[in-house]
């Protein structure tokens, strides 16, 4: 129960990080949203996440960068790739792959300078 | 010596979520650093990291439809 109470108090910040910057959704949205949300989060198929397809997925990435020369975006991300796997948290794999799922075309649109 | 560990683990775990902010960066992860610190502490309560993106793609959707429809509303 307190671990749902917890699930619930994350989402909620999740919800107002995420659509507060566009203007307060009414209640009962938000609502809905939550519900949503966290059915999401307790009832899903997906696989557990894979590290060693992780670390292929970033290898491959970084090989691209270099592919369309863009040496320094590779060498910036392999940095703090391997600094993340030093510092050895429990969730590494699954915070990269979080963060792979949601990369959006980072060829084109990741800066160096950002 | 509990204060002086606890305030070395905050830096770590500072040190971390900077690490990962930077990363989600360069993959153009669209996060900012309180949202990340969320997520993070999602998955470390269990939160398989497909369903959480999913979710996350969802919300920013309706908060881009959201903002279309204010902007309609307003214009």
């Amino acid at each position: 129960m307190a671990h749902l109470a917890k699930l619930g108090g994350l989402t909620d910040e999740l919800l107002t990080s995420l659509t507060s910057k566009s203007s307060k959704t009414e209640a009962a949205k938000s609502n809905a949203q939550k519900e949503s949300a966290l059915r999401a989060f307790r009832y899903n198929n997906y696989a557990r996440t894979n590290q060693f397809d992780v670390a292929s997925q970033l290898e491959g990435l970084e090989e691209k960068f270099r592919v369309y020369n863009e040496d320094p975006l590779a060498d910036a991300l392999k940095e703090r790739v391997d600094k993340v796997m030093k510092l050895q948290s429990k969730w590494t794999p699954e915070i990269l792959h979080l963060l792979l799922e949601l990369s959006d075309r980072p060829l084109q649109n990741s800066k160096l300078e950002d | 010596m509990p204060p002086a560990e606890s305030s070395k683990d905050i830096q770590q775990v500072r040190q971390i979520i900077d690490v990962f902010h930077e990363i989600s960066t360069l993959l153009n992860a669209n996060l900012d650093r309180h949202t990340l610190s969320i997520c993070i502490s999602l998955i470390e309560n269990g939160v398989n990291p497909e369903a959480l993106a999913t979710v996350i793609k969802e919300l920013k959707r309706d908060g881009e439809e959201t903002m279309r429809q204010v902007e309609q509303n307003e214009g």
